[in-house]
């Protein structure tokens, strides 16, 4: 190999030594970012939790949402529920923080009813890939978290209620 | 091959395969469970106490199920074992001892529901049920968590057993003096042959879920065969 071919393949390799050691440095960083959020979103799951067994003792009368609840799905009508969860739900969560809630009940593994906040999901990055670089481009992205509870029925019948909160994070 | 142009390439070689490796060692494989060792404690601890609220919760509202049931299953049989067709009779299987009868009907429904009460108490028209604790255990890493939360749930009862009890009373002493029978007590009855059949209607709602709901008051009703009424008298009818 002559003099100058040496020199060249010498810089090329220097260039790209740098080009790989910096790749690899922005990597590391943005992956120990979300490490860390990770974490937070475990600790939080009880407040949807402590939000969703609230949400059933809520008291109307001589009654709860949970007594309400099972009226509902008896007569088939869930308009005062639909009413009542989202009056409870918009004062709980602030439009604004977390514009996202939705309420589900199921039983057997058949969905019985489903409310949730007007919600515009064009507005927000749904993705809750930690590694997914796209999201630093948007400005608001929401972290979803939910928790589900099976909850005795009348005639023991299997019934699972779930609520998912979209915080914007 | 000059040895000094072949070194550059060669280190930058080896870089991108040691970079490769490492990323791939700590960040791509297993970044979950790197992660959740952060904070997986407290987060344990906040889910025993959630589960604890959630089975007391439902322990509640199956003891409620089931008084409505039981209620209505009780006063349906007349207070006494549906062996017996609702023939109270005094000194043998179909005696009406109401309290341990009503508890009897109350566990089987509980049992429906998955809960086994270590104890039940009537008194004065109210029940308490004392459920066994709900116990949470969890083993993780230098970290051992052991949860237990008594239940006890007190409810007033939709059915007025004081008055039953004092009807009771009030029966067995007619037929202890021999008196007849719809003499002793203000209360609705009937005659169909040698049977006195009582009726009283209960004096509060109860909710039956059956394809539909429905709110009833259950009517009790229990009969007496006036010529084998189980108390060592003759009875004037």
């Amino acid at each position: 190999m002559k003099k100058g071919e040496s020199a060249i393949t010498f810089v090329f390799s220097l260039i790209f030594l740098a080009i790989v050691i910096t790749i690899f440095y922005a990597l590391f960083l943005l992956s120990s970012v979300n490490k860390a959020n990770f974490s937070i979103n475990q600790v939080s799951l009880s407040d949807v939790n402590i939000n969703l067994i609230n949400y059933l003792r809520t008291p109307l009368n001589t009654t709860t949402v949970y007594d309400l609840m099972i009226n509902s799905y008896y007569n088939n009508d869930y308009r005062e529920l639909e009413t009542l969860s989202e009056n409870i739900f918009n004062r709980v969560y602030d439009n604004e923080r977390c514009p996202l809630w939705n309420i589900k009940g199921e039983i057997n593994n058949e969905k019985f009813f489903e409310f949730e906040s007007k919600f515009d999901a064009r507005k927000y990055t749904l993705s809750q890939n930690p590694r997914n670089f796209l999201r630093i481009f948007t400005d608001d992205y929401l972290a979803t978290r939910s928790s589900s509870f099976d909850i005795v029925f009348p005639d023991n019948k299997k019934a699972k209620i779930t609520l998912l909160e979209g915080c914007v994070e | 091959m000059n040895k000094k142009a072949i070194f550059m390439p060669l280190l930058s070689f080896f870089v991108l395969i040691i970079l490769t490796y490492s990323y791939y060692e700590l960040v791509v494989k297993d970044v979950e469970d790197k992660s959740s060792t952060i904070g997986l404690n407290q987060a344990e601890l906040v889910n025993a106490y959630n589960k604890g609220i959630e089975n007391e919760f439902n322990a509640e509202k199956a003891v409620s199920h089931s008084l409505n049931s039981a209620i209505n299953e009780f006063s349906k049989n007349g207070g006494v074992n549906g062996k017996c067709n609702n023939l109270w009779k005094f000194n043998s299987d179909c005696e009406p001892d109401l309290e341990k009868n009503f508890i009897n009907v109350f566990t089987n429904e509980l049992l429906k529901y998955g809960y086994d009460a270590k104890e039940i108490k009537i008194n004065d028209n109210s029940i308490t049920i004392i459920l066994n604790d709900f116990t949470y255990k969890k083993e993780l890493k230098n970290f051992n968590l052991e949860y237990s939360l008594p239940i006890a749930v007190r409810k007033e009862l939709d059915i007025d057993l004081n008055k039953l009890n004092s009807l009771k009373d009030q029966v067995k002493k007619c037929l202890e003096e021999g008196k007849p029978l719809n003499t002793c007590t203000n209360e609705k009855t009937e005659v169909q042959e040698n049977l006195m059949v009582f009726s009283i209607e209960n004096n509060k709602n109860i909710l039956i879920y059956t394809e539909k709901i429905e709110t009833k008051k259950p009517v009790f009703v229990f009969k007496i065969n006036t010529r084998d009424t189980g108390i060592k008298r003759e009875t004037v009818f």
